[in-house]
């Protein structure tokens, strides 16, 4: 009879504590508080979508110079990475605000996060092949019969896919392999050709490659690339902080644009590794994506470019159902400033 | 004899089964009361009906995690064997390389993952069988080369006496003494390969479980990450059951390893 009370008591102890873990989980969930009380700098958690680098640099600009303190904001800037995805850690209210893919942000509302754009960096798509000058390969009616490396289950590969469908190319003419973030298989030869973004041309040269750029953008994709966001509960409950943050995001993004050859020395404080020079090509690359439409403040979003990435998930098979447009993003708190 | 040996696998499996409907109820009943969003933690019903709706999906990349599981244990056992072997054969060669194998088993596997892959290419089989074989050659070959000693004195002293060879006691003494020891370590590494095939895939693939798993985190879909997760759980308990079945028919009916770990 003893035995079997203590094995009770110590199966309600484990349901008492199951209980515990998850209710800790849920309440960290609730939006943080808002306004700044007293001068005191608001804390706020931003969370990368991969490392630091110069495609991500705003932040870290708005960090080391001072931009995020002239709003009266601490800003912890935060890594993110397969192990911290953004976007459900901002939809957990783990952090506040975010960075990643505008087609990530659609899915991940499609699968039931709350979560909104409120400003977008790259107004079009950073995807593309870079081909080995030596394969030939200069736009997609080369593609046939040449080796391509693949990241797989990626943005690059539904645009890829996308764009050989609407420009009429069989991708099956295409030896196609999975590849991840290791160009070896390039260098040493096994592949002519791989799916990326614009800014990994600069990686590609310091390992010796000659590379040619076939840019999707130029073959009909329009698609926006990273965007900032929150969950919906954050921004309802702090929408001023949300609107000095982005002023200080976005002059983080005009500081880089006004100083490019400095962003290297930016990215050494939060990354020692990295490579001012291979920076400075990068955020070259990448420059170009930011640019609005005359009179637009950086950052600003259209209802058209969003329907158009949309589409594009539509047309890959990865969005079954598509989603309000307006719901996906605000402009409201982009101050131009 | 036929409702007796029934009656024995009920109450094996009994206590098993109910505790996973516990919590399955207890996690159903918990997750709805707190209201704890999908995509944190799923229910266990959306993670069923996410598993219903996707099941021929789920059933052609759990066939690929099998062969790659598959694939990789049987690399491991045959090469753990033969390192058991061969340490048991020459004391000069298990000092040589038994230290090598330990320093080979602490490599991280997530840093031999894209080397692989590399070596391999990101389609084959042969990448993430290796991956799987990896991660679960060194139970087999502990645990052999301790069977492989195993063995009582005085059987040695009457093998010796009828002046048999090396090779004689190795197949007629060495090699029955270890196979009780060898079936526990096929059970640890049963599991483990499912694993070695998991990681190879996260690294690099496009088919499998665990591509399934990186595609379900890239999209943000939770309950597919955890449907992924319930079959890839259900496929190493698979696993671990053929290789207790093997270890029952093989100790019951040929009574091999009797007095050996794990022998009725």
């Amino acid at each position: 009879m003893s035995v079997k009370r203590s094995v009770l008591a110590v199966f309600a102890i484990l349901v008492i504590a199951v209980a515990l873990v998850v209710a800790i989980l849920v309440n960290r969930g609730e939006p943080t508080s808002s306004g700044e009380e007293g001068g005191i700098a608001v804390p706020v958690s931003f969370r990368l979508k991969w490392s630091f680098g110069a495609t991500s640099c705003a932040a870290l600009v708005a960090k080391s110079q001072g931009f995020f303190e002239d709003q009266g904001l601490d800003v912890a800037v935060r890594q993110g990475g397969f192990e911290y995805d953004s976007k459900k850690l901002v939809a957990s209210g783990a952090d506040d605000i975010g960075l990643t893919g505008a087609d990530e942000l659609i899915l991940a509302r499609s699968n039931g996060m709350p979560l909104v754009a409120v400003g977008a960096d790259f107004q079009n798509t950073p995807c593309c092949i870079l081909a080995r000058t030596d394969s030939g390969v200069t736009s997609p009616e080369d593609f046939a019969g040449e080796r391509l490396g693949v990241r797989k289950e990626t943005n690059v590969e539904y645009q890829y896919d996308v764009m050989m469908k609407r420009l009429g190319l069989n991708r099956e003419a295409v030896k196609e392999e999975p590849i991840k973030f290791d160009l070896t298989r390039v260098v040493d030869g096994h592949l002519d050709m791989w799916t990326t973004y614009v800014s990994e041309k600069p990686l590609g040269e310091a390992r010796g490659l000659e590379l040619n750029t076939i840019w999707f953008a130029d073959h009909g994709i329009s698609s926006y690339g990273n965007v900032v966001f929150t969950s919906e509960g954050y921004l309802s409950q702090n929408p001023d902080i949300v609107k000095r943050f982005l002023a200080a995001y976005y002059r983080g993004w005009q500081w880089a644009i006004d100083n490019p050859e400095r962003i290297g020395e930016v990215i050494r404080q939060f990354s020692p590794q990295a490579s001012p020079e291979v920076e400075t090509a990068v955020l070259e690359l990448t420059l170009p994506l930011l640019k609005t439409e005359e009179g637009k403040p950086l950052g600003y979003m259209t209802a058209k470019r969003w329907q158009e990435t949309q589409q594009i998930l539509v047309e890959s098979g990865q969005l079954e159902t598509e989603l309000d447009v307006p719901e996906l993003f605000t402009n409201e708190h982009l101050t131009g400033d | 004899m036929a409702s007796a040996r029934g009656k024995e696998q009920i109450r094996t499996w009994l206590p098993a089964l109910g505790l996973l409907v516990l919590f399955v109820i207890v996690a159903e009943c918990l997750l709805a009361l707190l209201r704890v969003p999908p995509y944190v933690l799923p229910k266990p019903s959306s993670v069923a009906r996410e598993i219903v709706r996707s099941v021929s999906g789920l059933l052609k990349d759990a066939w690929i995690t099998s062969l790659e599981a598959v694939a990789g244990f049987a690399l491991a056992a045959f090469a753990g064997m033969c390192l058991a072997v061969g340490f048991c054969l020459s004391k000069f060669v298990e000092r040589a390389a038994y230290p090598l194998v330990i320093g080979a088993k602490c490599m991280p596997l997530v840093a031999l993952a894209p080397i692989l892959a590399i070596w391999f290419g990101g389609s084959s089989l042969a990448g993430k069988a290796m991956m799987a074989g990896f991660i679960c050659f060194f139970p087999v070959v502990v645990n052999m080369r301790t069977g492989l000693d195993a063995i009582e004195p005085e059987a040695l002293d009457l093998f010796r006496s009828l002046s048999a060879s090396r090779l004689t006691v190795l197949w007629k003494l060495r090699l029955p003494s270890s196979v009780g020891y060898l079936l526990s370590a096929l059970k640890t590494s049963s599991t483990l390969a499912v694993v070695g095939a998991v990681v190879g895939e996260f690294a690099i693939s496009d088919r499998g479980l665990g591509y399934r798993i990186v595609q379900a985190s890239y999209t943000g879909n939770t309950v597919a990450m955890f449907a992924s997760v319930v079959c890839l759980g259900v496929l190493g308990v698979a696993f671990f059951g053929v290789i207790s079945l093997v270890e029952l028919v093989l100790l019951r009916k040929f009574r091999l390893g009797v007095g050996m770990p794990n022998s009725q």
